[in-house]
């Protein structure tokens, strides 16, 4: 397990899934915003579950996160899209409802970053988000990252096109 | 009559008698193709599946033209649009130009067709240059066709030993006027 001071990363357990299934999936303003893509109805166990446990991968890690002290399960969070040429990846995260407010998400992105500069040796990482994310670019922003630019209206999100915002870090930044 | 024309150039559908100039002139340029693709150069036999030019059957997600010059007929060049996302209505440009359609301005003239391609044919909101920041002939060709400067992803690739920037461009729909 990857330890912060709050979370630790651990890799998905067959449990975890119906959770972050009920909790992220199907909650379809939560799913579209996190993921820009058509909320689609996904029936629980399905292979499509995006929160299903899968086999280790060269372009992505996907970790379950869990609360330190209680051991609770309180989100997902990913490298994904890693480039072992360029040394890039990008960080992704989705806390629980009921666990989001806390700081957590700060911690996390801490932790990502340790794993992909400490563990895989990157060069630099990113992070894109609504715009209007404020929790995910409050802890971008906590965590040292260097906003980079905009996508104008990249996303349809919700009856909307949104803007997001691009952030990055690179290995010499690390730890800020 | 083909709706893909501009001033300078027309875009039409890939032929086998492109795949052998475009991976002479564009594969086998290792500089250019690390710059352009942004992936490690690899040797790839001419005429194989693995060439990034061969004639492929058409995608929801890309579509890849060769450009013809008009004044002459010959073959100048690949555009494309990739990354096509229909729930986001968005896409991603693409150009490379052989080494002796360079600087005349055709450049400009591809991305305008592309744009006409993106907004007028397939009905798409956005659409983005990605290109690396010492790239003044791409990035000359998106400030004249008026894309937005919208962003520097620093250090983001790893080109022939360098570690180069990358800029974001992009142009919306509503800015698009042919």
């Amino acid at each position: 397990m990857l330890r912060g001071e709050l979370v630790g990363l651990r890799a998905k357990h067959e449990s975890d899934t119906p959770i972050l299934d009920a909790e992220l999936h199907d909650d379809v303003v939560n799913d579209v915003r996190s993921g820009w893509r058509p909320w689609r109805p996904v029936s629980p166990g399905a292979e499509a579950s995006r929160f299903r446990v899968s086999e280790p991968a060269d372009d992505r890690a996907h970790f379950a996160v869990v609360e330190l002290t209680s051991g609770t399960l309180v989100g997902e969070a990913q490298l994904a899209g890693i480039d072992p040429h360029n040394r890039t990846a990008l960080v992704g995260l989705a806390l629980r409802p009921a666990w989001r407010g806390k700081g957590l998400g700060t911690d996390i992105v801490r932790v990502l970053c340790h794993y992909a500069f400490v563990v895989l040796g990157l060069h630099s990482v990113r992070l894109g988000t609504l715009a209007d994310n404020h929790g995910m670019i409050k802890a971008a922003e906590r965590a040292g990252f260097t906003r980079e630019g905009v996508g104008r209206e990249v996303a349809w999100i919700m009856g909307e096109h949104v803007d997001s915002v691009y952030y990055g870090m690179l290995a010499s930044e690390w730890p800020a | 009559m083909t709706p893909l024309r501009g001033e300078l150039v027309r875009l039409r559908a890939r032929i086998e008698t492109d795949v052998p100039v475009l991976h002479d002139e564009l594969h086998d340029d290792v500089a250019g193709e690390s710059r352009g693709s942004m992936r490690p150069w690899r040797p790839i036999a001419p005429g194989g599946d693995a060439s990034p030019f061969r004639v492929r059957e058409p995608s929801q997600e890309w579509a890849a033209f060769s450009v013809v010059e008009l004044a002459t007929g010959t073959l100048a060049g690949i555009a494309s649009l990739w990354g096509i996302d229909a729930h986001n209505r968005l896409a991603h440009l693409g150009v490379a130009l052989r080494p002796d359609f360079r600087g005349k301005g055709l450049g400009t003239d591809v991305v305008r067709v592309l744009c006409h391609y993106g907004f007028v044919v397939l009905g798409l909101h956005r659409l983005q240059i990605d290109t690396l920041a010492d790239n003044r002939a791409m990035i000359t060709a998106a400030e004249r066709v008026g894309f937005t400067r919208e962003g520097t992803l620093r250090q983001m690739a790893w080109v022939m030993g360098e570690r180069l920037d990358c800029v974001l461009y992009g142009m919306l729909a509503g800015e698009w006027r042919t």
